[in-house]
Order: C-alpha cells, then sequence, then structure tokens
C-alpha cells in the first residue's frame, strides 16, 4: 500500500463566469521516506497541491489517501487532528506569531496535541537546540533574523513529529548561504526516514531533491526520479 | 491545556485591542443601564397602575377646583360679603357628607420654611423653571401639600419611616405644632422631631417632622391630570380651625384650598356635576367647578403608561440592536485582523471550534465586566432587580452578537490565512 495517493484530484476555486481550475485530475502515489520538490511556474497549482497533501484543504473531487485513511472525506475538526499528528509545515513567511516568543510559537501544535507542561518544556528544548535556538527561546519573531525564524518555523513543524513535512518556498525569503542550510535541514530529516515535499520555483533546490514533480496549468506534466 | 489555550486567546485578543475592547465594555454597560431604567419605569408604571387599581378600582376620579377666571366672586369671598365664608363652609360639608362619592381634600401650596439650607429643587415651581424666592435667603418657599383624613389610607399612601396622621392631627389650637410628613429627598436635610418655624397662608407656624414618605410616593393632586411625584414635598394635614374666633384671612384662604379636591365614586360625570351645582345653589356658595379630565384615574394612568411604554419598548429595541450590531461589527473586524495568526493557529492543529470558544469567550468577557458594573450601579441607583435584568440583557446579546463572527470563522480557509500575511 502506498503511503499517501492523490485519486483523481481536482480544485476549483470560484463560481460561474469567475470559476478557476487550479488542479485537473491529480494522480499521485507518494512512497515513505521520498524527497520530493513541486515546481512550475507561478500559478500553475503546486500550492494548491501541496494544501491538499497537508490537509489545509480539500478537493473538490477525486480521493485522497493517507495510509488508507481517506482524507478527502475529513470534516474541519478531523482535518485539524490530521494536521496536528501527521504533517509538519513551512511556508516562505515563516507564520510565526509575532507577539509569542519563539517558545511559545514552537509549543502551540504541542499545546494543541493536549501535551503536559513538562512534556512541551521538555519538547521545545530539544527542537530548540537541534535548531540552534537554544538561546533565543524568549524572543520574538522580530528580534530574530530570517534564518532563525525559518529554523524557528521548522522547530514548530517538527513538534509533534509529524509523519511528512511539507515547505512551501521555504527559501524565498532568505539569502542564497541560509538557504543552503535551511535545505540541508531537510535533507537530514528525510535521511532520518521522514517523507519531505518542497515546494519550489527553483530548479537547483530540485535538483537537491530524489523526484521532482512538474506542473502546468494545474495538470502534472512531469514527473521523474532524479536519483 | 486546551482550554488554557483559549483563555490565553481571549487575553491576548483583549489586550490587542484594549481600547476598542473597553468602548465596548463602555457601551454594553451604557446600553445595560439605559436597559434597566426603562425597565425601572415600566415597572414604576406598572406598579403606580396596580397600585391605583388596588384602591380605586373601577371607580371615576373627577377633580374639583374653584373658576380661576372668577376673580370678583373670589374678591367678595375673601370680604366675606353676605356670608360667603359661611355658604363655602356648607359647600364642603356637602361635599364630605356625600355618599355616593368620597371627597378627598388635596391640592398644591408651598410653606415658607425658615430654613437657608434648604436647596432649591424643593423650592415651589422649581420643576416649572420658575421657582418663587423669597427676597430673605434665610427664607424658602418650598413646595408643599395639603391632605384630608382619607387621602392616606383611599391612595395606599404610607411612611417609610415616623408615623402617619391621626385624627387629632387635623385639628389645630393656637400654640401647638403641626405635623408635617416629609418626601423621601428631605431625608438628608431634616430629622424625624425637628422643629420647622415656617408661614402657611401669610400665618406663622411652627411645623413639626413627624415622618418622611418613602421615596417614589405619588398622589393624584387636584386640577393635575395625573399624580405628583412626593419626594421633595412637604404633606401636611388639611386641618380645621376654630369656628368661635373671628374669621382671619388664614379661615378663608385655607377653606378656600380645601374645597379643591377630588370625588372618587362609580357616578358619572353628568350626575356627579348635577349634584355639585345643586349643592352651590342650595348652599349659595361662590362658582365651583368639576372637571371629567381624567375621569377615570385607571383609564389615565394606563393611557399615560402605554404610551410611555410602547416609546421605552422602542428605545429598547434600537438600543438592544445597536449594541448587538457594535459587538459584532468590532469583533468582526478584529477577527478579520487576525487572519494571519488564525491560520497559524490552524496550521498547527486548532480546530475552527478553537476559534469560535475564543470568539465566543472575547464576547462572554466584555459582557462579563459590563453586566458586573451595571448590576452594582444598577442596584443602587435603579433597582434591586438591577442585576437580573442586566443577567438577561447581557445573555441575549451575547448569545445574538456572537452569530454573525462565528459564521465568519467558520467559513475561514487556512490556505487564504496563511497567504494573507
Amino acid at each position: 500500500m502506498d503511503f499517501l495517493e492523490l485519486k483523481n484530484i481536482c480544485k476549483t476555486f470560484g463560481r460561474g463566469e469567475n470559476e478557476v481550475k487550479a488542479l485537473k485530475d491529480i494522480n499521485i502515489k507518494i512512497g515513505k521516506g521520498e524527497l520530493i520538490a513541486i515546481t512550475g511556474k507561478s500559478g500553475c497549482g503546486k500550492s494548491t497541491l501541496l494544501n491538499i497533501i497537508g490537509g489545509l484543504s480539500l478537493p473538490s473531487s477525486g480521493a485522497y489517501i493517507f495510509e488508507g485513511s481517506k482524507i478527502s472525506s475529513y470534516n474541519q475538526n478531523e482535518l485539524a487532528s490530521f494536521r496536528n499528528r501527521n504533517i509538519g509545515f513551512v511556508v516562505q513567511s515563516f507564520a510565526l506569531i509575532n507577539d509569542m516568543t519563539i517558545f511559545d510559537n514552537i509549543a502551540l501544535p504541542l499545546k494543541y496535541a493536549g501535551k503536559k507542561s513538562f512534556e512541551i518544556n521538555k519538547r521545545v528544548k530539544e527542537l530548540t537546540d537541534k535548531m540552534e535556538l537554544s538561546d533565543k527561546t524568549s524572543f520574538f519573531p522580530s528580534q530574530l533574523s530570517g534564518g532563525q525564524c525559518q529554523r524557528a518555523s521548522i522547530a514548530r513543524a517538527l513538534a509533534c513529529n509529524p509523519r511528512v513535512f511539507l515547505a512551501d518556498e521555504p527559501t524565498g525569503a532568505l539569502d542564497e548561504q541560509t538557504g543552503k542550510n535551511i535545505l540541508n535541514i531537510f535533507k537530514s530529516l528525510n535521511e532520518g526516514g521522514m517523507t519531505v515535499i518542497i515546494v519550489t520555483h527553483d530548479l537547483e533546490i530540485a535538483s537537491m531533491c530524489n523526484r521532482r514533480i512538474e506542473m502546468k496549468d494545474g495538470t502534472i506534466f512531469n514527473d521523474y526520479n532524479l536519483k | 491545556m486546551k482550554i488554557g489555550i483559549v483563555w490565553n486567546g481571549i487575553i491576548r485578543m483583549y489586550k490587542k485591542h484594549k481600547w476598542l475592547a473597553f468602548l465596548l465594555i463602555v457601551q454594553c454597560f451604557v446600553c445595560t443601564l439605559l436597559i434597566n431604567m426603562i425597565f425601572g419605569t415600566i415597572l414604576k408604571t406598572h406598579s403606580s397602575v396596580s397600585k391605583f387599581s388596588r384602591f380605586i378600582g373601577s371607580k371615576s376620579y373627577y377633580w374639583v377646583n374653584d373658576d380661576p377666571d372668577d376673580n370678583i366672586g373670589f374678591s367678595r369671598y375673601m370680604k366675606n360679603q353676605n356670608g360667603e365664608y359661611k355658604k363655602l363652609k356648607d359647600f364642603y360639608e356637602c361635599l364630605k357628607r356625600e355618599q355616593s362619592w368620597k371627597f378627598l381634600s388635596v391640592d398644591r401650596q408651598f410653606i415658607n420654611i425658615h430654613s437657608a439650607g434648604i436647596p432649591d429643587k424643593f423650592l415651589f415651581q422649581y420643576e416649572q423653571g420658575c421657582p418663587i424666592e423669597s427676597e430673605d435667603k434665610s427664607k424658602k418657599d418650598v413646595k408643599c401639600l395639603h391632605v384630608s383624613k382619607n387621602v392616606f389610607s383611599e391612595f395606599g399612601v404610607t411612611v417609610s419611616e415616623g408615623r402617619e396622621f391621626q385624627n387629632e392631627d387635623f385639628h389645630y389650637d393656637n400654640g401647638e405644632y403641626i405635623p408635617i410628613i416629609l418626601g423621601h429627598e428631605y431625608k438628608d436635610i431634616f430629622s424625624l422631631g425637628q422643629i420647622l418655624d415656617g408661614e402657611y397662608l401669610s400665618e406663622t407656624f411652627k411645623f413639626k417632622v413627624i415622618g418622611f414618605l418613602p421615596e417614589l410616593t405619588e398622589i393624584p393632586v387636584s386640577g393635575n391630570t395625573g399624580t405628583i411625584l412626593c419626594d421633595r414635598y412637604i404633606v401636611m394635614p388639611a386641618f380645621s380651625f376654630n369656628d368661635n374666633s373671628e374669621i382671619s384671612f388664614f379661615d378663608k384662604a385655607s377653606l378656600d384650598h380645601y374645597v379643591s379636591g377630588v370625588i372618587i365614586s362609580d357616578l358619572n360625570f353628568a350626575d356627579v356635576e348635577e349634584r355639585i351645582n345643586r349643592y352651590i345653589l342650595e348652599t349659595g356658595a361662590r362658582k365651583y367647578s368639576v372637571n371629567p379630565e381624567g375621569s377615570n384615574v385607571i383609564k389615565s394612568l394606563t393611557s399615560v403608561s402605554e404610551s410611555e411604554l410602547s416609546r421605552l419598548i422602542y428605545i429598547f429595541i434600537i438600543l438592544t440592536i445597536f449594541t448587538i450590531a457594535s459587538i459584532s461589527i468590532t469583533v468582526n473586524g478584529f477577527i478579520r485582523e487576525n487572519y494571519y495568526e488564525y491560520g497559524v493557529h490552524l496550521l498547527s492543529g486548532a480546530t475552527p471550534r478553537f476559534l469560535v470558544k475564543q470568539i465566543i469567550g472575547f464576547i462572554t468577557l466584555i459582557m462579563s465586566i459590563s453586566f458586573a458594573i451595571s448590576s452594582i450601579v444598577g442596584m443602587f441607583l435603579i433597582s434591586n432587580l438591577a442585576p437580573l435584568v442586566s443577567l438577561i440583557f447581557s445573555v441575549v446579546v451575547a448569545l445574538l452578537s456572537s452569530v454573525f463572527p462565528i459564521n465568519v470563522v467558520k467559513k475561514v480557509d487556512v490556505n487564504n490565512l496563511i497567504r494573507r500575511q
């Protein structure tokens, strides 16, 4: 059985004359431990696809199956639980809450998972040590550099030990060196057995992955293994 | 832990928008207080109606007054030409003796009290905007009501302190004190048993405070289509005078006032008028008229309260809609401002239900604070029912004003939320 499968996925936004078909009949199978890049030009549907995989939105039609469970028929509360337990999400804008400390930002998914205080403290310490942010836990996002913010964002995404790690243009707001460092973190996560899916329009980043899914006008144009 | 997140979210929302939240609390407090005032007025009107219903039942109610334009008749009476005083006194006795009605002598006057410490609000005609002020600042012309024996029992008037008038209070002998009962607002100025010097109808008397009326005591008064609120009035007995002495100015002036009063009867207006005119003819007294205005006090009070009530209900509806709309719009604004943050929460595993709880919690916090303040203030200023009225109003407003923001939250799209940054 495949770890993650998308069957005939379509996603439509708007109605009538304003209707836009963002995804058209997408079929993908993803195995455990893959490192995948989804590429394509702006507006080709790659972020929409990532949001469906991450349980952030539901397809208009088709089936999304995750380890045998049909996620596409989940309600909002079930999706929230699915995201919390299985998905780590990193976005270009970091998605950190500005008036919360780095500690509180990283602790947020753990709180929603119902963890106790001592468990939260322990896990946040592990993650901040790993991301080299131990001395920044009481800082606010505005007091950190872009790279540090993205590392904090990764730490939060990893807080609940997700099965799949999704990154939407994760280096878009970072300089080249910082971007490389972030990508190295993704690679090491993948080497640890985690499935990592990166949405990017940067072909250099895509070349570092094992598989590349190229999208065009809401369809899969190419899907090939790189290594 | 999850309750903790919701609570932290509410507090953060409050801190982030503390001025708007503060203004919302003030607005809700003012609206709740106004609702309490409206309710208090409705309750007061209702209690006035039910009180008069209890004491008067379905009887009709007429005013007896002299003709204010009959200057010649009045002048002749005051000069006691042709025994006018005796004629009026006989007419007064006829009014009191008539079996088919009850005659209550009750009319407004003023007493000149020798006390500089009385505030202006107690002055005669203060509410009309033209208070009578004495040249001597140490004396004050204050509002007073004289009442016959049966006024207290007929209208269910009681005292909150001291005692009511007794039979002996309605007969005055030289050198005695005239017992007076003071309206509620006099409590801060005079005390029980205090003796006051003053003049009534140009005669000097000593007045003794024997009681205080409860707050909001109302008495129907001759010439008035409704009742008067007695909180700023001195109530004195319509006392009798010494028949054997020479007829004084005071005797004539007081009798003239005592004949003005209220008739409560089962008879219709035509019958009452016919009997009044017959007594005038029989006694030869000068012209007095009976007025049909407000001939049924219940009808009069009810019609006043009904028009007042419908006005108050309109104000109540407008205020409630205004409060609900303000909260809904403001909270909706908060939600839109916090879209990105909600997106992060949803991304981290929050359910839309968490956001709904946070919105309900925030509105509940606003309404709870305004409820607490308005309950305390309302209890002191309006009525003991203020906490109950405030609670009902707060719960209704909180529930209705949550509907719109909750619908907005339920429709949020996480994907869009994150991209809005």
